[in-house]
């Protein structure tokens, strides 16, 4: 006998799907990566290194602004945003076994010919991710190897 | 619509005399016929070119033919110059009348000339007149002296509007429907639609092509769907500009405004009526309750009579005191009210941004809808959610160690849309909170500004001479008076405006049921019967024509490309090159044959330029032949140039009514 009479009846739970951030979608982020090679990486090609630092600005506004400020001028590099994000990982896995990025080396990977054209349809008018393309683009080719070497000394130094 | 090819006729003019080629055609199957690079392809260039739709071959402005007809020709006993050269093309239309178009290739004339001759002047050598066209430039599909404008009224085209990649409105020019109707040698067998020219920039120009090819209303409804945005946008422009105008006028007579929504209503007045509230004594009271109360106390003020400075010091003194008690009240309520409205102003602030992320999470889930459509067209695993390694089925995430069970894409934009309207009401409702309080606000300030007014007017009384008239009466009359009279004129307009609204309410409801009335999905009814044929037709001959590699019940006709698919995804990955090849032959007579049971703008006329290529079988072609062989009966023409052996062709064709152009040499050769 329950002390409240109206929670003495049968009830039962069901689980519910729950809500997925977009980002953690392989089709919506594979293209990304994609993106990120055709946009910003001489050659589709670049150190595992640097495209995680491209992703991890790449997440949001607050992000993407820290990372321009930072190629603009001679910040120190601690505002750089950089996070090693197991989905993004794992997206390099699904572009690499769907033949869309190959491996080059130990730490390189670069797109292939179909990566590329896909790639290719990607920066097209209208196509989709509009506002990540944009950032990309205004990132263009300053975020270099070099640059991004810089920044990994500089946090080994410390 | 029609186009019947009567005749064709190459000219080359050499220091040897007059070479050339006369290919006379007839309704149903022709069938041109000559061994490799004897000239089959120059005369299918010749009718693209006669009828100045070379672009669907390449994007260069150069003539698209080979030597023969530009440099040099073969004789039997080696190579001459050619001085002189001109395709001329014979043809009519639905209603039988004959026109021969005259375009040189190499001379004196322009190659963007077209002659057009009004008769038939090769088969009958009758015309009664002719006129120079131009073609290939600027202008050529809409001005009168252009060919193709002229072309597309003969063959009774109305060419619909659409839209380039920088939204700039061209007409669907001619060239980009022919690649539904001629299949070239070189690249229109790599793939289905393979050559659609993209040099002119329009969007989406395969589907636009095909909906006015089948004469599909998609395209009609698309842009109808456009026009009852572009209201609705117009509308809502319209009705918040009225808003705004009404809640001036309302800040002005420091009232606000219940049941006017800044968003179009279809039924004028709103369930709750429109009230106009003014904040009289801390409580929102009706305006004309408010009116009708200043009208009383002033009239009340008019009875009593006007006193004189010192016949009454103590009761002035004692009103005096209480207005000057409501005095702090008043101020008092001020600072509670401003502290509440920054209170809502932030909450507001708040939601705003949820609103804003939401949106962003919305936009990407979006993305990610046609990025799984885009992966799918180039067959990734992924978007299917199969593992690209073990094409194993896996969760449509990468976050996959978890155990948790998320939404599909599509259910996650309904929640999240859910989620966002349900704070855009929250955020509605707390703005309207601050709107209130400022309304009140500036009702206190006014209020105020009254008290201390009338405190001015009390204390003059006090110590003004004796005998005087009491100041302290007369402002209060003077004030009452004015506002009366102003309130009342600003009143009167706001129910005008009020009263306004029920006629763009009319157009509002006018606009949502043409947009009720339009068909879900784009298609229409008379759509979906065209596509479901060309379908059934797509499967019927890719069976017929021995088609091997899919099992052809598992083709269909994309209902947003128009193209065939196999179980969801384009073809051309799947197939084997001779099927392919197959594909392409039932897919563009499919397209002939519906336009023998449907309404279309297909001109009846299928051209195929070497359909069999090295890939297809004998027994395949045969199949195709006879099949095609059928468009005689509906007085439709099919004209396929051919490298087969004759003594195949003969054997194929057995027992067909067939127009055989068997050449055994070169098709140019020296004219009698």
């Amino acid at each position: 006998m329950a002390d409240i009479d109206y929670l003495d009846v049968a009830f039962s739970f069901k689980s519910r799907p729950s809500d997925l951030p977009p980002d953690l979608r392989p089709n919506w982020r594979v293209p990304l990566l994609l993106l990120m090679l055709h946009v910003c990486c001489r050659g589709g090609k670049s150190t595992l290194f640097r495209l995680h630092v491209l992703n991890w600005s790449s997440r949001n506004q607050e992000n993407q602004n820290k990372l321009l400020a930072n190629l603009a001028s001679d910040l120190e590099y601690s505002e750089v945003p950089i996070r090693v994000e197991p989905a993004f990982v794992r997206t390099i896995q699904f572009a690499v076994a769907e033949g869309l990025v190959s491996r080059v080396g130990g730490d390189r990977v670069q797109l292939t010919d179909s990566g590329k054209a896909f790639a290719n349809q990607l920066v097209e008018n209208g196509a989709p991710l509009g506002a990540e393309r944009e950032f990309l683009r205004v990132v263009g080719q300053r975020l270099t190897e070099n640059w991004v070497e810089g920044f990994s000394k500089w946090g080994r130094a410390r | 619509m029609r186009l019947r090819l009567r005749q064709l006729e190459l000219r080359a003019l050499t220091p040897d005399g007059m070479y050339g080629a006369v290919l006379p055609f007839k309704a149903g199957l022709n069938i041109i016929r000559a061994a490799n690079s004897m000239g089959k392809s120059t005369a299918m260039q010749g009718v693209i070119y006669g009828l100045g739709v070379e672009a669907i071959l390449s994007t260069s402005q150069g003539v698209p033919f080979a030597h023969v007809m530009t440099h040099k020709l073969h004789t039997g006993h080696g190579e001459i110059p050619v001085l002189e050269s001109s395709v001329l093309l014979e043809f009519e239309n639905e209603v039988g009348i004959v026109w021969t178009a005259e375009r040189t290739v190499v001379g004196t004339r322009h190659k963007n000339l077209v002659v057009l001759h009004y008769g038939p002047l090769l088969t009958e050598g009758v015309t009664s007149g002719k006129e120079e066209l131009f073609v290939r430039q600027p202008g050529a599909a809409r001005s009168e002296l252009g060919y193709h404008k002229r072309l597309a009224e003969f063959l009774g085209w109305e060419l619909p509007v659409v839209e380039t990649y920088d939204s700039q409105p061209v007409p669907l020019y001619i060239e980009v429907i022919f690649p539904l109707m001629f299949v070239e040698q070189k690249r229109g067998w790599s793939d289905i639609q393979a050559r659609f020219p993209t040099q002119f920039r329009i969007k989406e120009v395969a589907q636009r092509a095909t909906e006015f090819l089948l004469r599909l209303d998609a395209y009609a409804i698309s842009a109808q769907r456009r026009a009852v945005q572009e209201r609705t946008l117009a509308l809502i422009e319209r009705w918040k500009a009225r808003v705004e105008e009404c809640l001036s006028l309302a800040g002005t007579l420091e009232a606000k405004l219940e049941g006017v929504l800044n968003y179009p209503l279809a039924d004028w007045p709103p369930a709750g009526g429109v009230r106009v509230l003014v904040f009289r004594d801390s409580a929102w009271i009706a305006f004309s309750e408010a009116q009708q109360k200043d009208r009383e106390s002033l009239e009340h003020e008019m009875q009593i009579p006007l006193g004189t400075s010192g016949q009454d010091d103590a009761s002035i003194r004692q009103q005096l005191e209480e207005v000057e008690q409501t005095l702090v009240e008043k101020q008092f309520a001020t600072g509670r009210t401003l502290e509440e409205m920054e209170r809502y102003e932030g909450e507001v602030k708040a939601v705003q941004q949820r609103v804003a992320q939401i949106e962003e999470d919305l936009r990407r889930n979006r993305d990610e809808l046609i990025l799984r459509r885009l992966g799918a067209s180039r067959n990734l695993r992924i978007a299917d959610s199969h593992c690209p390694t073990c094409h194993q089925q896996i969760p449509d995430n990468l976050v996959s160690d978890l155990q948790a069970e998320f939404m599909t894409v599509e259910d996650n934009i309904a929640f999240l849309s859910e989620q966002r309207d349900m704070f855009l009401a929250v955020q509605g409702k707390t703005r309207r909170e601050v709107s209130s309080r400022q309304l009140e606000l500036s009702a206190l300030r006014s209020e105020i500004e009254r008290l201390r007014g009338s405190a001015r007017a009390m204390r003059e009384t006090l110590t003004a001479a004796h005998g005087t008239p009491s100041i302290a009466q007369i402002e209060r009359r003077v004030r009452l008076q004015e506002t009366l009279a102003t309130r009342s004129r600003l009143g009167a307009r706001l129910e005008d405006i009020i009263g306004s609204f029920a006629s763009l309410a009319d157009e509002w409801r006018e606009n949502e049921e043409a947009r009720a009335s339009l068909p879900t999905g784009g298609l229409s009814d008379g759509d979906a019967n065209k596509l479901d044929r060309l379908e059934q037709l797509l499967r019927q001959q890719a069976k017929e024509y021995g088609m091997s590699s899919i099992e052809t019940n598992a083709l269909s006709i994309d209902r947003d490309t128009y193209k065939p698919m196999h179980e969801g995804f384009v073809l051309s990955f799947d197939l084997s090159a001779s099927d392919l090849i197959r594909t392409i032959w039932a897919y563009e007579n499919g397209l002939l044959e519906v336009a023998r049971e449907f309404a279309s703008n297909h001109l009846n006329i299928l051209m195929l330029d070497e359909p069999k290529q090295q890939d297809a079988a004998a027994e395949s072609l045969a199949a195709f032949l006879r099949r095609v062989a059928n468009s005689k009966e509906a007085s439709q023409q099919v004209i396929v140039a051919t490298s087969e052996p004759r003594k195949s062709i003969e054997e194929m064709i057995t027992g067909l009514d067939v127009n055989l152009l068997s050449f055994s040499g070169r098709i140019v050769t020296k004219l009698a």
